[in-house]
Order: C-alpha cells, then sequence, then structure tokens
C-alpha cells in the first residue's frame, strides 16, 4: 500500500460520500413533502415516487466513479501500488461528482419539493413539475461525464 | 398516425325518444357532447328550444353512488375481499347486457345493502367509543378493587370515613408515622388500599367527634376524594363495565358479521355505483341537450370515422335526422389514432399537453424514440425479458383496463428496446454469466458484447448516445418543417427549420470525417457554413432595416449554444446505461464472492435475487423519467405546441363492470 493508492481510495471515498449525501438530503427533502401529499391522497403514490427519487441519481454517479476507482487500483484483488502523482490525479478526477453530485442534488431536491407541491395542487401539472425538476439534472451529469471519463482514460 | 378529423353533429328526435337515445349514444361513446358553457356559440339556441334543468337528478343519482362507494370503501377496510392481481391491474368485468343493466328492485337491495353497511360501521365506531369510555371508568376504578365499602360510605353511626388519595407513596407503617408526627392527639384508624405512581389510596376512619381534626391532619397529606363516587362496591362495578364492554364487543363482532356477509355481495354494490354514475352523466348530457316540447336536439362532436356507425345504429333504432357539418379545427377536441406500434405512446403525449389546432400528432416520433432511448438506458437482456415476460402475462391473463393495456404494451415495447439494447451490451443481469461461471464452474463463459461498457468502451458509447441524440434533434427539426408546411409557412420550414437540420447535419458530417473519412470533413464544414451563412440571411427576415435584419441574423447563431446543451443532455443515456451496469456488477460480485461451497450457493441465492430487484426497481424508474424528459424538453421544444382539448366521449365512465358490447350486437 503506498500514498498513491491511498488518496486513489480517499477519492473512491469522497465521491460516494459527498454525491450520497447530497442524494440523502435530496430525496430526503422530496419524501418529507410527499409523505404529506400522500397522507392527503394515497393514490397520488406512482407519480409521487417518480418525483421523490429525482435527487436519487447523483448518489448513484457517486457510487459508479468510485467502484471503476475501486476496480482500477484492484481493491477487489491485486491491490495496485499507485505512485502519489497517479493517485493525486484519481482523487482530482473523483472531485467533480463528489462535490457536483452534493450540491446539484440538494439543489434538485428543492426543486423537487416545489415540484410536488405543484403536483399536489394540479395533478395536471405532472409533466411540468417533472421537466422542471430535471433541469437540474444536467449538471450532475455533467460532473459525472468528467469524472467518469478522467477515471477511465487516466 | 394523426389526429382524427371531427365532425359537428347535430341530432334531432322526438322528446319521448331522448331518454332511449341517450342511452345508445352513451353505449355507443362516440359523441363528445358539447356542455353549454364550454362554447357560447352553440350555446346560443334556436328560438323556441330550451334547457331542462337536470340538477336535481344529477345530484340525487351522485349521491347514491357516493354512498355506493362509501359502502365499499367499508367493505374493503373491514372485509377485505381477496380481488387478486386481476383486481390490482383495475379490469372491469364484462357483463353481458342481461347482467350489466339494473332491474329496479337490484337497485333498492344494493342500497339498502350500502346503508347497512354505513350504518353498521357507524354502529361499530359508536361501540368503540364506548367501549374506551367504559375502560377509562374500569381503570380509574381499579385501584379501589380491595375496598369492601362503596365509595360513597362515609362511616357509621358513631365513625366517619374517609376514602380517598393522598399525596406520596406511604406503607401503613410510614403513613401512621406521618399522621401522628402531624397531630398526636388523633385517633385514626388507616388502611391502604393501593399503591399507584407518586400517590396512595387509603381508607381511613375516625370517632365521629374527631372529624375535624382527622380532615385537617389529612388535608396536609393532600388528600383528595376520588373523581366517581358510587354507591356500588369498586369490584361490583368494574364487574359491570367489564360486562358492558364485553356486550360492546359482542355487538360489534355482530356488526363485523352482517358487514362480511353482505360483502358476498359485493358485486351488487359495485353495480349500484356503476349504475348511478352511468345515470348521473346521461342526465348531465339531457341537461346539456336542448328541445321543443316535441323534440330534442343532441350536438356534440363525433370524429369523421365514426359518423356511418353512428348514423346506422342510430336510424336503426330511433326517429331520427342527423345534420353533420366540418368542425373549426381551433374549437374541436382532439382524438389521436395511431398504428398498434405507437398508440401505447399516446399516454405520453396527453400526459404532456394533446396536439393544439396548429401541431401535428407526435405520438409516432415520440413512441419510437422512447421504446429506443427507454431501452438504451435500462439495457439489460434480463431486466428486458422480464419487463415481456410480465407484460405479456398481465395482458392474457388479468384482463386490465383500457389503459391499463395500453401502458402494459408501453412497457412491452420497453421491454424488447432493453432486451435488443441488452445484447449489444453484452449484460445479462450484468455480468452475471461470467461471475457465475466462474465461481461456480471455474471457468469464465462470457457473454459476447457489440459495446462493453464497463471494459472500456464506455467513450463509444458516448458517442452513440451523443449521435442517437443528434438524430432524434434532426428528426424534430423535421417535424418542424412539416408543421411549418402544413401552416403554409414555407418561408419557416425552409428557413428556420430546413437550415437548421442543414447546419446539423454538416456537423454530423464533419464529425464522422475527424474520425474516419477524411474527405468528409470538408465536406462537411461546407454545408454547415453555407447554413450559416443562410441563416444569417434569413433570420432577420421580418425587419426592414437591412443592418438590424443582418444583426437579428447573427444573434440567431445564439440558438446554437441551445443545440450544444440539447445534445449534452443525451449523455444520460451513457450514464443510465452504466448505472444499470455498474450496479448489477456489484451485486453479482457480491453474489459470487462465497464461491463454490455451500454458503456461497446460499449467499448466491439470496443476494441475487433481491440485489437485482433494487436495481430493476431503482433504473426502471430513472429509464422511464429521464426517457420521458428527452421527449418533453429535448424533442417537443422544437416542433411541438401542445394545449388541444381532449374528445370525451359521453360514455357509461363505469369503474367496476363494462358492458359486453359483442354480445348485444349478437343477440
Amino acid at each position: 500500500m503506498t500514498m498513491g493508492t491511498f488518496l486513489a481510495l480517499l477519492g473512491a471515498a469522497l465521491a460516494t460520500i459527498f454525491a450520497g449525501i447530497g442524494s440523502a438530503r435530496g430525496v430526503g427533502m422530496s419524501c418529507e413533502v410527499g409523505m404529506g401529499v400522500l397522507a392527503e391522497d394515497p393514490s397520488k403514490f406512482g407519480k409521487m415516487l417518480v418525483l421523490e427519487l429525482l435527487p436519487g441519481t447523483q448518489g448513484l454517479y457517486g457510487f459508479i466513479v468510485s467502484f471503476i476507482v475501486l476496480t482500477k487500483i484492484g481493491v477487489f484483488g491485486g491491490l495496485q501500488s499507485l505512485t502519489t502523482w497517479n493517485g493525486f490525479m484519481i482523487l482530482a478526477a473523483c472531485l467533480p461528482i463528489a462535490f457536483g453530485g452534493l450540491i446539484s442534488a440538494i439543489s434538485q431536491g428543492k426543486a423537487a419539493v416545489a415540484g410536488i407541491s405543484l403536483f399536489a395542487k394540479d395533478e395536471s401539472a405532472f409533466p411540468k413539475a417533472l421537466v422542471s425538476i430535471t433541469l437540474v439534472e444536467i449538471y450532475a451529469l455533467l460532473a459525472f461525464l468528467i469524472s467518469f471519463l478522467t477515471v477511465i482514460l487516466l | 398516425m394523426a389526429k382524427l378529423k371531427c365532425k359537428i353533429v347535430s341530432i334531432y328526435a322526438p322528446r319521448n325518444e331522448e331518454k332511449a337515445l341517450l342511452r345508445r349514444l352513451q353505449e355507443m361513446s362516440v359523441i363528445d357532447i358539447e356542455t353549454a358553457a364550454s362554447d357560447d356559440e352553440t350555446a346560443a339556441l334556436p328560438e323556441g328550444y330550451y334547457r331542462t334543468d337536470t340538477a336535481d337528478r344529477i345530484a340525487a343519482y351522485e349521491r347514491n353512488a357516493a354512498t355506493a362507494d362509501a359502502a365499499l370503501k367499508i367493505l374493503s377496510v373491514r372485509a377485505p375481499h381477496k380481488k387478486g392481481l386481476a383486481g390490482m391491474f383495475g379490469g372491469a368485468r364484462y357483463l353481458t347486457p342481461e347482467r350489466f343493466y339494473l332491474k329496479r328492485e337490484q337497485i333498492e337491495s344494493a342500497l339498502s345493502l350500502s346503508n347497512r353497511i354505513i350504518e353498521a360501521d357507524r354502529a361499530i365506531a359508536e361501540e368503540k367509543a364506548e367501549i374506551v369510555r367504559l375502560n377509562t371508568t374500569r381503570e380509574q376504578m381499579l385501584p379501589w378493587m380491595p375496598l369492601d365499602v362503596p365509595l360513597s360510605f362515609s362511616g357509621t353511626a358513631k365513625t366517619r370515613a374517609f376514602i380517598g388519595t393522598v399525596a406520596g407513596v406511604y406503607t401503613l407503617e410510614s403513613l401512621n408515622e406521618k399522621i401522628a408526627g402531624i397531630d398526636p392527639t388523633l385517633s385514626l384508624y388507616t388502611e391502604i388500599v393501593g399503591v399507584g405512581k407518586n400517590i396512595t389510596y387509603i381508607f381511613a376512619c375516625c370517632p365521629i367527634g374527631e372529624q375535624s381534626k382527622a380532615e385537617n391532619a389529612l388535608r396536609s397529606l393532600a388528600f383528595a376524594r376520588p373523581m366517581q363516587i358510587t354507591s356500588k362496591l369498586p369490584r361490583d362495578k368494574i364487574a359491570s363495565k367489564e360486562e358492558r364492554a364485553a356486550k360492546c364487543k359482542e355487538r360489534i363482532d355482530g356488526y363485523l358479521k352482517e358487514i362480511k356477509e353482505i360483502s358476498e355481495k359485493t358485486e351488487e354494490i359495485e353495480g349500484l355505483a356503476d349504475y348511478c354514475r352511468r345515470h348521473a352523466e346521461r342526465y348531465k348530457a339531457m341537461g346539456e341537450t336542448a328541445g321543443t316540447a316535441h323534440t330534442v336536439m343532441v350536438k356534440g362532436y363525433v370524429a369523421e370515422r365514426d359518423m356511418p356507425y353512428l348514423e346506422k345504429q342510430l336510424s336503426k333504432q330511433f326517429t331520427v335526422v342527423i345534420e353533420a357539418e366540418d368542425a373549426n379545427e381551433e374549437l374541436a377536441p382532439v382524438q389521436l389514432k395511431n398504428n398498434a406500434f405507437a398508440r401505447p405512446a399516446e399516454s405520453l403525449v396527453k400526459m404532456y399537453s394533446l396536439p393544439g389546432p396548429h401541431d401535428i400528432d407526435p405520438t409516432p416520433i415520440t413512441g419510437f424514440f422512447y421504446y429506443l432511448f427507454f431501452g438504451m438506458m435500462f439495457s439489460d437482456a434480463g431486466y428486458g425479458l422480464i419487463m415481456i415476460l410480465a407484460t405479456t402475462f398481465a395482458l392474457k391473463k388479468l384482463r386490465p383496463s383500457p389503459e391499463m393495456r395500453q401502458s402494459m404494451r408501453l412497457f412491452r415495447y420497453c421491454g424488447i428496446s432493453t432486451l435488443l439494447w441488452g445484447l449489444v451490451y453484452g449484460s445479462f443481469f450484468g455480468d452475471s454469466i461470467s461471475v457465475i461461471s466462474e465461481s461456480f464452474f471455474g471457468h469464465k463463459v462470457a457473454l459476447p458484447a457489440l459495446i462493453d461498457p464497463m471494459n472500456g468502451d464506455a467513450v463509444t458509447m458516448l458517442i452513440l448516445s451523443l449521435a442517437l441524440g443528434l438524430v432524434e434533434i434532426i428528426v424534430g427539426l423535421c417535424a418542424k418543417f412539416a408543421t411549418c408546411m402544413k401552416n403554409g409557412d414555407k418561408a419557416g420550414a425552409f428557413f428556420d427549420a430546413g437550415l437548421w437540420i442543414t447546419l446539423l447535419t454538416g456537423v454530423a458530417v464533419a464529425a464522422v470525417g475527424f474520425y474516419a473519412v477524411p474527405i468528409l470533413k470538408t465536406v462537411g464544414a461546407v454545408i454547415a457554413i453555407a447554413s450559416v451563412v443562410g441563416l444569417i440571411l434569413t433570420q432577420g427576415r421580418d425587419k426592414k432595416n437591412p443592418v438590424a435584419r443582418l444583426f437579428s441574423g447573427i444573434a440567431s447563431l445564439y440558438d446554437i449554444t441551445g443545440y450544444v446543451s440539447d445534445l449534452l443532455s443525451f449523455s444520460r443515456l451513457m450514464a443510465l446505461g452504466l448505472t444499470t451496469s455498474a450496479m448489477s456488477a456489484v451485486f453479482n460480485m457480491l453474489a459470487g464472492m462465497g464461491g463454490r461451497t455451500v454458503g456461497g450457493f446460499i449467499m448466491l441465492l439470496i443476494i441475487f435475487p433481491v440485489g437485482h430487484a433494487i436495481n430493476f426497481g431503482l433504473n426502471v424508474l430513472g429509464a422511464y423519467v429521464h426517457t420521458l424528459r428527452l421527449q418533453y424538453v429535448e424533442l417537443f421544444s422544437k416542433f411541438y405546441e401542445g394545449g388541444g382539448r381532449e374528445f370525451k366521449a359521453f360514455s357509461a365512465n363505469t369503474k367496476y363492470t363494462q358492458l359486453d358490447l359483442n354480445s348485444k350486437e349478437e343477440n
């Protein structure tokens, strides 16, 4: 185990931790509001679930990046010794999804809360709420792309 | 593959045939009856015509429908019927006319059954409240159980008794010490009846002459008389409360039994609910119908396609005159018609908004790309297979409602696409085949893959995603071209849609040139630059001043950022596809970790299905939502306005039962 391997592991940890925190907060927020609506009208469950889960993707993105880092450095068999610089490079590659995921998931959670209130008032507004909430997603997606491509290609 | 053409139809009939006519129209459900409020033009009645006010009859039927619904709700809680899978899919029972149309006595009996259920339910609630009340008194009385005199006992001829509580917890000894400490001269007999939380239940007794002394002493111990003073012995009182509670329980059981018995006849009550709703609808239609003393006129929209059917059926049965004229496209309600492949996607379009008067029907385009992209995001042959099997089973066996049937078909097409994309990515429950073969049979067998996302082909996947995105955007622009042509806006078609199509095509050709054929680089660049010049020259065409025209032409190139961000948005095709693969890979790895042992086999049996169920659930939702977004934002923004009004056929609107029209036709 070298310093480089440790740094790469740290990057993998950060990606899952921060993107996960973001998604947990986002989904948590939207679920809180969603339950309130469901208490009034349980028949909305299906569509509500879709809106509630939207801020959940960031956590998955973070997780994928971590998983690829872990396979790359051989955690699942044949642990590699990376140079310190290589370790730093992988760590840096993990940062976009770690922080991009964190912030975008929370923002998307807020958007989802608003979208759920809209949907609760007017059921036909579901597509509008859905589309508006997914607008935030693009930034998580961009962060993920950068992290992912760098990790794959490094 | 389009919006159906509509006619405005006026049907004239004798007044005495009105009810039968409406009933037949309701069965046929092909006419959208104009409501007086929705369209002022049709609301203006010819002279001598009037509308009947049916509001109170509508209200009566709706009230009864509400009664039946309330009864059904109670039944579903108190005596849950085993509905099975078929019930979950909302399949209505198809009934022959003899069973579908209820007789008067059936209606009355169902209504009285509903009322009995509602009353029984109310009685149960009351009895339950009574039980709570009885229990509360019983619990208050419980500490006094050992007492051999009633709580109202105040003493004999020569003694005074005190029954009550003092604050604090005492034993007999400590209580007597305490009293002696307060007033040593007092001769008070005490007994501890019980001890509660920070409270002691006591019985005390003194000679009648020392009453005031005793009272003073007790007061300083914070003595309080019990809340409920009765002349019965506490234990009798408790027993009687318990007895009454038991009786309440018995009565509740009786009511529950009654409800259970009635639940055998759930279908009758469902029939009643449908009957009432059907009639409420019919009276609503009657309220919209204008007429003179001897004739009525039903006016509404009918699809051109349904005209022969309507005319044939009505003239066979009634003495009617039918007038039809072409409907104004701006006002007419929208009904879509598509082939079996695209029809399931109509619900997706409907969810957004039906096509407005200037729109073309986007369903075929949306449908094709929805299936394609859903599969690309879900991308697993195993999951696709599950979707196909599950939806086919539901369609064949569970008699889903018409809407449900369409969404089952939608998911079946998505499943087929998922299966195919899974094969492209070499993914069957992720990399399960290679993991299981390696850890349980010793040598690795892998599914061949055209593109392997988990092993280095991710960039190929990204390029493929963006390329397909570009195709969808160009198709969207072609649809804009068609829409403009349909509305006679030739300049818009060629300059706004056409030039962007050529520009994007030029860029795509040039991109291919960079990868493969170098000559295409130049060709693409030439096309693109020519299109840019064209855009600069034409985009300001509504401006008179040549300078302003040039500037707005240049400014229009700013739209290119929109196209870039649209294009990047398609990278989610790759991201979600990867999510499915990566999560499958993790679960497969966990499942195969135990290796070739009994424990390992058990781990496989548990982790594999659970893990894949989680993965399936998460990703099917993601694929559904994000594919939808790609349609609504990236595709519809190119050409689609929406805002059409849905064609709402005057129909039975039933929930539980459906008339089997075929068997009627045979009769």
